[in-house]
């Protein structure tokens, strides 16, 4: 895992810049839209809302994104309804890989996951089958300077 | 920030590990404890670059350059689909191939 923050991390600076940045945004919007769904708009009383708006603020998202993404947890768009799931696979020389996706069509996402794995030589495996090897942690990245 | 001031006071408020590499101080905690920890290290040190939740692997698989190269693939793709949040693995690569890959 010491490898995959740091690969993450170098391959957010070398990537297309803007369309990681659009992509981040979109994220943190979800995980604010679902936290507002599942525990209500009230960042006082959600702390997984709380945890996501400052998350987004970490990143520089603008506050009318922050705030559109609170709106929409609040209303009843069947578009903005995200359910979340897991996904548990293998990858090249069965190195597991754990996907979590926020998703308004699930069989949509999960026929596009399985293809992405399939594409790769990976294979999706049953639901527990690769998490029983990890452990759900909280991270905190600060800079050294 | 210095390590070793970050590390006494994680340590003191509730941190399991703290990992640095070139860039970033990596602070790991217990799921529950990630907001409290990140608003006290905020206060005390300043705005952090992120703070989320991930899956740890409990043992890591060293990868050779071929494999590091089609699992960054994929890895790659994955974090592109439009509907995911996160991608969590338990691979572990060296400096070395790292380098040459990115």
């Amino acid at each position: 895992m010491a490898g995959h923050s740091k690969f993450k991390n170098i391959m957010h600076r070398k990537g297309a810049q803007d369309k990681k940045r659009a992509k981040i945004f979109s994220r943190l919007g979800r995980e604010i839209s679902v936290a507002v769904k599942t525990g209500g708009g009230d960042p006082e009383s959600n702390i997984r809302l709380r945890s996501a708006v400052s998350a987004a603020k970490a990143l520089n998202m603008p506050k009318d994104n922050i705030e559109r993404a609170i709106k929409k947890g609040e209303g009843n768009d069947p578009d903005s309804n995200y359910e979340e799931v897991r996904y548990e696979g293998y990858g090249p020389e069965g190195i597991a890989v754990i996907v979590e996706a926020m998703t308004n069509n699930k069989n949509r996402t999960a026929a596009e996951i399985r293809s992405i794995f399939s594409k790769s030589g990976g294979n999706l495996g049953e639901s527990g089958s690769v998490s029983f090897g990890f452990k759900r942690l909280g991270i905190i990245t600060l800079s050294k300077n | 920030v210095s390590e070793e001031n970050l590390f006494d006071f994680v340590v003191e408020n509730g941190s399991q590990d703290l990992e640095t590499n070139e860039d970033e101080h990596v602070v790991y905690c217990e799921q529950s404890d990630l907001n409290n920890l990140n608003e006290k290290i905020i206060n005390k040190f300043g705005q952090t670059n992120s703070s989320e939740l991930i899956w740890k692997s409990e043992n890591t698989i060293d990868v050779n350059k071929d494999t590091a190269e089609k699992l960054f693939k994929l890895l790659n793709s994955l974090e592109d689909n439009e509907d995911v949040q996160g991608v969590s693995s338990n691979f572990e690569v060296s400096e070395e191939i790292l380098s040459l890959l990115t």
